[in-house]
C-alpha cells in the first residue's frame, strides 16, 4: 500500500509537468485547429535556452523559466505572423499546417544538432539530486518544484482566460472562431497572442525539462508521441481535459514502470490513444465536431 | 445617399468560382429590407462580404460614407453593422449572461453592459430566465433569440439578420419575426434580411432585393414584389402556385 501511494505521488509529480507541455499544445488546437507537431521540438529547445543560460551565468533553470517564458512568447507570436498567414485561407488549412509544423519540428531539430550538437544535457542545480521525506514516502525536491511552477503557470493561464478581457477573446475563438469574429474578436490577434502563449509555455516547459531529465535534440520525436496522446484523451482543445489526462496517463504508466517495467511504461499513452479512439473519440472533455 | 451602398460587388470562395457575380444595391436607413432569391443565388455570400467576413474580388461597399471594403470584421462591427448569421454561432460552452457579454466585446465600459444587458433581456424575457444556462442546452428558438440579442447588445446601426426562421417550428419563427418586426417598425432599425420563408420575410419587410445567380435581377416595394409577374414568372412560381393551391 505505502508502495502504491509513493508510485501515486512520483506519477502526479510528472503528470503536473505533462499537464504544462500538453496544455501550449490544446491552447493552440482549441484556438486555431492547429496540431502543432513542433511544440515538443520547442521544449526542447526551451532546454537548450534554460541550459546554455546555466551554463554561462549559473542562473537557476527556475529563473531561466522566468526568462525563457517572454522570450519564447515573442519568439513565438513573430513565428506565427511570419508562417501562417500565408495558409490561412488555404482550403487544406489543417492537411497545410501538419505539413507546416511537422517541417518546423525537423528543422528546429536539425538547426539545434548542428549549433548544439546531439549529445545528452542536463542543468545540474543542488536540488536535482535532493529528495525530502514526509513519513516513509519521499518526494524528489526537483519534481516537486516542477510540478509546483507546472501548477503556478497553469493557474496563471487560468486566470488569463478566464478573467482578462482578451482571455474572453480566446475561449471565444477556441468555442466558435466565426461567432468570435461577428462579435468583434480580432482573431488574427488572438491567434497570434495563443500561439505566443503557446511558445511561452513549451520555453517554460523546456526549463523544466532541462532538469528533470537528460535532452538532446531528437529527442522531441518521443515527447510529440506523449502528448499528442494527452490532448487526444483530454478532447482536443479542452485545457481541463488537456490536465486531468496527463496526471491520469502519468499515474498509469508510473504503475505499470513500477509493477510490470520501465520499458512498458510509455505504452499507456498509446494504449490509451488506442482505447479512447475506439470508445470515445471526442476525448474525455471534448466535443462531437460540428460540421 | 444610402446608410448603406453596395457597387459591383464580385466574390467567390477560394479558388471557387464566383458566387456573387455583380450586385449593387442601396440600403436606406430605417428600412427593413428583405433579399430574396433561389438557393445559390449569393444572399449568403453578399452579407459575408458586407460583415467583412469574405473580401470582395471586386466592388465596394460604402457606410455613412465611409468605405467599407476591406476592413476587418471588427472594424465593420465597431462601425455600426453588424450580422446573425444563419447557424446562430453562439458560444456553446458559455452561459446565455456570458454570451451577451461577448456581444458587447467592443464595449469596454462595464456599466454599459450592464445597462444594455437589462434593456435587451426586456425584449426576450426568456433569457432572463436562461441567464445562468449554457448556451448549448437551449431550444432552437431560445438560441435565434440570444443570436438577435447578443447582436443587439453591440447597439448596431444596420442589423443584417441571415435565414432567421431556419430550423425553427412554425410558431417559434413567428415569434422571431415579430421581434424582427419590432426591431424595424417601432424602433426603427436600419435591417437587411435574408429569409427562404419569403411571405414571412417580406411581411416585415419595407423594400426588396430579388438575387438570382448572383446578381440582382429586380428590387421593389415588398408588399408589391410577390405580385410582380416577373418575380412570380422567374423565382417564385412554385411558391406562389402553393399559395394558391387550397389546402
Amino acid at each position: 500500500m505505502t508502495q502504491a501511494i509513493q508510485v501515486v505521488i512520483l506519477g502526479t509529480l510528472l503528470g503536473g509537468v505533462y499537464a504544462l507541455m500538453a496544455s501550449g499544445l490544446t491552447i493552440l488546437f482549441g484556438v486555431m485547429r492547429v496540431v502543432n507537431i513542433s511544440h515538443a521540438a520547442f521544449i526542447i529547445l526551451g532546454a537548450f535556452f534554460t541550459f546554455f543560460l546555466w551554463e554561462s551565468t549559473g542562473l537557476d533553470p527556475l529563473l531561466g523559466m522566468l526568462v525563457a517564458l517572454p522570450v519564447f512568447f515573442i519568439f513565438g507570436a513573430v513565428l506565427y505572423r511570419a508562417l501562417f498567414p500565408r495558409v490561412e485561407g488555404s482550403p487544406r488549412f489543417s492537411e497545410m499546417t501538419v505539413l507546416l509544423t511537422f517541417g518546423l519540428a525537423f528543422m528546429t531539430e536539425g538547426l539545434m544538432t548542428y549549433f548544439f550538437t546531439g549529445i545528452f544535457r542536463q542543468t545540474a542545480p543542488s536540488y536535482r539530486v535532493e529528495a525530502f521525506e514526509f513519513g516513509s514516502f519521499y518526494v524528489p525536491t526537483a519534481q516537486f518544484y516542477a510540478l509546483l511552477a507546472s501548477v503556478v503557470l497553469l493557474v496563471c493561464l487560468w486566470a488569463f482566460l478566464t478573467y482578462t478581457h482578451t482571455g474572453y477573446g480566446v475561449r471565444a475563438t477556441m468555442q466558435n472562431r466565426m461567432a468570435a469574429q461577428i462579435v468583434g474578436v480580432d482573431v488574427r490577434r488572438v491567434s497570434t497572442i495563443s500561439f505566443g502563449i503557446g511558445m511561452a509555455l513549451a520555453g517554460a516547459a523546456g526549463a523544466l525539462v532541462s532538469f528533470l531529465f537528460p535532452f538532446f535534440p531528437a529527442r522531441h520525436w518521443q515527447w510529440i508521441a506523449i502528448l499528442l496522446s494527452l490532448i487526444v484523451l483530454g478532447g482536443l482543445g479542452s485545457l481541463k481535459g488537456a490536465v486531468i489526462g496527463a496526471i491520469g496517463l502519468a499515474v498509469i504508466s508510473a504503475f505499470v514502470s513500477r509493477y510490470i517495467g520501465p520499458v512498458w511504461s510509455p505504452m499507456v499513452f498509446y494504449g490509451a490513444l488506442f482505447i479512447i479512439l475506439l470508445v470515445r473519440p471526442q476525448g474525455l472533455f471534448g466535443h462531437q465536431a460540428r460540421v | 445617399m444610402a446608410l448603406l451602398e453596395l457597387r459591383g460587388i464580385r466574390a467567390g470562395y477560394g479558388i471557387g468560382p464566383d458566387i456573387v457575380t455583380d450586385v449593387s444595391l442601396d440600403v436606406e436607413a430605417g428600412r427593413t429590407h428583405c433579399l430574396i432569391g433561389p438557393n445559390g443565388a449569393g444572399k449568403s455570400t453578399l452579407l459575408k462580404v458586407i460583415a467583412g467576413l469574405l473580401p470582395p474580388r471586386a466592388g465596394t461597399v460604402v457606410f455613412d460614407g465611409q468605405p467599407l471594403t476591406g476592413r476587418r470584421p471588427d472594424r465593420v462591427l465597431a462601425g455600426g453593422v453588424c450580422f446573425v448569421p444563419q447557424d446562430r454561432n453562439l458560444f456553446p460552452e458559455m452561459t446565455v449572461k456570458e454570451n451577451l457579454v461577448m456581444g458587447a466585446y467592443l464595449v469596454r465600459d462595464r456599466a454599459v453592459i450592464n445597462n444594455r444587458m437589462e434593456r435587451v433581456v426586456e425584449m426576450f424575457p426568456i433569457l432572463a430566465e436562461r441567464s445562468h444556462q449554457v448556451a448549448q442546452t437551449l431550444s432552437g428558438g431560445e438560441q435565434q433569440q440570444l443570436s438577435l440579442a447578443r447582436a443587439l447588445m453591440i447597439e448596431p446601426k444596420v442589423m443584417m439578420i441571415d435565414e432567421p426562421s431556419l430550423g425553427l417550428a412554425p410558431q417559434v419563427a413567428t415569434q422571431i419575426f415579430d421581434v424582427i418586426k419590432r426591431l424595424g417598425a417601432d424602433m426603427g432599425m436600419t435591417l437587411l434580411l435574408v429569409e427562404q420563408n419569403v411571405r414571412m420575410g417580406l411581411a416585415v419587410s419595407d423594400w426588396s432585393f430579388v438575387l438570382d445567380l448572383g446578381s440582382k435581377r429586380f428590387e421593389g416595394p415588398a408588399d408589391a414584389i410577390l405580385d410582380d409577374p416577373r418575380i412570380r414568372d422567374l423565382y417564385l412560381g412554385r411558391l406562389a402556385e402553393r399559395r394558391e393551391r387550397p389546402t
